[in-house]
């Protein structure tokens, strides 16, 4: 049994198939009990100062041997992971690369081929898949309702966040997984609707700092919406297991992932966004077509590190809440 | 017995006292007043009052330190809604946008029928700021009232970091660029840093505040680059302890 390490969501009921632990690089980095040392490691190892810090991380995961084996999504999401996927050949690390289809007309067969190679990469067969996928369709309804809870105010945004950002792998045993969030489930469904006044989505990638939820709901507001980490848990429903990838908004343009957004601001009743976004990352730019698409407040918070939320940024965000809050006194 | 407003400013601590309709304002150096007026009583940290010649009364406080500092002995608001009341409190105005140019901050708040509609604040860097500026008058040896009537011939200036923008203006001394045309290209400069963010809050009706507000040149250099005219607001640098008073 292999630990398969991937950059970012790839269909994990591949590596589950192959009877191989799949590994979010992502949250080992961000996990560890100092991720600093990784990003101090990688830059050490010559990596851009100027470089995202997600991608340092993931370096540092890797090459400190968490992994065995490596999926690099090459498309569709950072196109650094590309130099990344090249720096771990040339280490002698396994690497199997990914790619989600961008502006293709077919891109559901170009999925389709993508999907087919990394079975064939994992020595999986596809029906082998289809057969995790109805087991772990399972706990994606769970998922599901667990959003909606959140919705309800039962259960706050940082726990939707780790429940979320967690099932990329499910913390590589998906049955514990399971168990773990069904207790969560029961608990939070006897608990009182603890919903404030002002409602808040976090949009764009999840983010580096690690007390923002717990400052911004300490302000008043609720934190209903995570946007991408609901996608990392592939909330379609289509029966057709290469559709709901296809479905998936996250590696696609951003339009697809502003109809999203849109949709859930009317559904969740949101007042106002946090787009977060991290520094030196090519997604800043798209700020620019989310500020013009939505019509509800939107501040855009930009972290870099690890750690606490800085003083400056906490002003800006209290600031952000004050004024919904007046908005939506009238 | 006075009603206090307090805007703790990086630069400067601007107070407004108020007794009935009388409002009187005092500035004072930041580090100074932290070290002269304020004091931690056990668990608390509290404003002395010792500079007032009477007691205090209502007291609201506003400014940087409002995550960092919770004095025990003031009603702490955010700076944005304490300048946008400022704001609104002196133009009488309900539709406007409002440039607060202040030490290290950058401001920009739209407001719409009386309520915030958005803001924006410098997060970042400080280069469009009064400390920014101090730098400047400090390389070129020249006041900032002599900076501040500085408008014709601006050199250009590229740098987009406060620091190495000094090395930039040493450069341009060297090159024997006249001082004044220097001058006029640091305002420029903090100009055209300025202006993208207040060009995302378009008004009708521009209104500029804070120390930095107070400056001709930069609200010269700012009016051309938005292609309209900005007012200063009558007490520019305490327009935050009037909101301060007003809440």
């Amino acid at each position: 049994m292999k630990k398969i390490g991937f950059t970012t969501t790839i269909p994990v009921e591949i590596v589950f198939a192959s009877k191989n632990i799949p590994v979010d690089l992502n949250n080992v980095f961000i996990t560890s009990k100092s991720p600093y040392k990784f990003l101090e490691y990688a830059e050490d190892d010559g990596l851009p100062r100027n470089t995202c810090n997600w991608i340092k991380g993931i370096y540092t995961a890797v090459m400190k041997s968490s992994v065995d084996e490596v999926i690099a999504v090459t498309q569709g999401d950072c196109s650094n992971t590309h130099a990344l996927m090249e720096l771990f050949e040339n280490a002698g690390v396994k690497v199997h690369p990914f790619g989600y289809p961008f502006g293709l007309d077919d891109g559901y067969e170009y999925l389709r081929n993508e999907i087919l190679n990394l079975c064939k990469g994992l020595d999986v067969d596809f029906d082998e898949v289809l057969e995790y996928k109805d087991r772990i369709d399972i706990i994606r309804k769970k998922l599901r309702h667990l959003d909606k809870l959140t919705v309800q105010g039962k259960i706050s945004g940082f726990e939707n966040h780790i429940w979320l950002v967690t099932s990329t792998d499910f913390n590589g045993d998906f049955i514990k997984y399971e168990n773990e969030l069904d207790k969560f489930i029961k608990e939070a469904e006897k608990r009182s609707n603890t919903g404030k006044k002002v409602r808040l989505g976090f949009i764009g990638v999840p983010t580096i700092f690690d007390d923002i939820y717990q400052f911004v709901e300490s302000k008043g507001a609720s934190v209903v919406f995570n946007e991408v980490q609901r996608q990392f848990s592939i909330p379609s429903t289509s029966d057709d297991f290469i559709q709901r990838y296809i479905d998936y908004t996250y590696p696609y343009d951003i339009f697809k992932r502003v109809a999203d957004i849109k949709t859930q601001i009317v559904e969740r009743k949101i007042d106002g966004i946090i787009h977060y976004v991290q520094s030196f990352c090519y997604r800043q730019i798209q700020d620019v077509i989310i500020k013009k698409s939505l019509d509800i407040p939107v501040i855009t918070i930009e972290g870099n590190d690890p750690g606490n939320v800085d003083a400056r940024t906490k002003i800006r965000l209290e600031s952000f809440i004050e004024m919904l809050c007046e908005r939506k006194n009238g | 017995m006075v009603d206090l407003g307090i805007d703790l400013g990086s630069r400067f601590v601007k107070v407004g006292l108020k007794s009935g309709d009388n409002i009187e304002f005092k500035l004072y150096d930041t580090v100074t007043f932290y070290r002269d007026f304020v004091k931690r009583e056990g668990e608390n940290i509290k404003i002395n009052f010792d500079f007032l010649d009477t007691n205090a009364g209502r007291v609201v406080a506003t400014g940087y330190g409002r995550n960092v500092l919770s004095f025990a002995n003031a009603e702490i608001i955010s700076e944005i809604k304490a300048h946008f009341k400022g704001a609104k409190v002196q133009t009488g105005c309900d539709n406007f946008t409002l440039i607060d140019l202040g030490g290290q901050d950058s401001k920009v708040i739209k407001v719409v029928n009386g309520f915030i509609e958005d803001f924006i604040m410098n997060d970042k860097c400080a280069a469009s700021t009064g400390r920014f500026l101090e730098n400047a008058a400090n390389i070129l040896k020249m006041q900032l009232s002599d900076i501040a009537s500085s408008v014709d011939n601006p050199v250009k200036l590229n740098s987009t970091c406060a620091i190495f923008s000094e090395s930039e203006i040493i450069g341009k001394i060297a090159e024997g660029a006249d001082f004044r045309d220097i001058a006029a290209g640091v305002c420029e400069s903090v100009a055209k840093r300025i202006a993208p963010l207040v060009k995302r809050l378009k008004s009708e009706r521009y209104f500029i505040s804070g120390g930095v507000g107070s400056i001709y040149s930069i609200r010269y250099f700012l009016e051309k680059e938005i292609g309209q005219s900005i007012e200063p607001l009558k007490n520019c640098q305490f327009n935050g302890c009037i909101g301060c008073l007003n809440y």
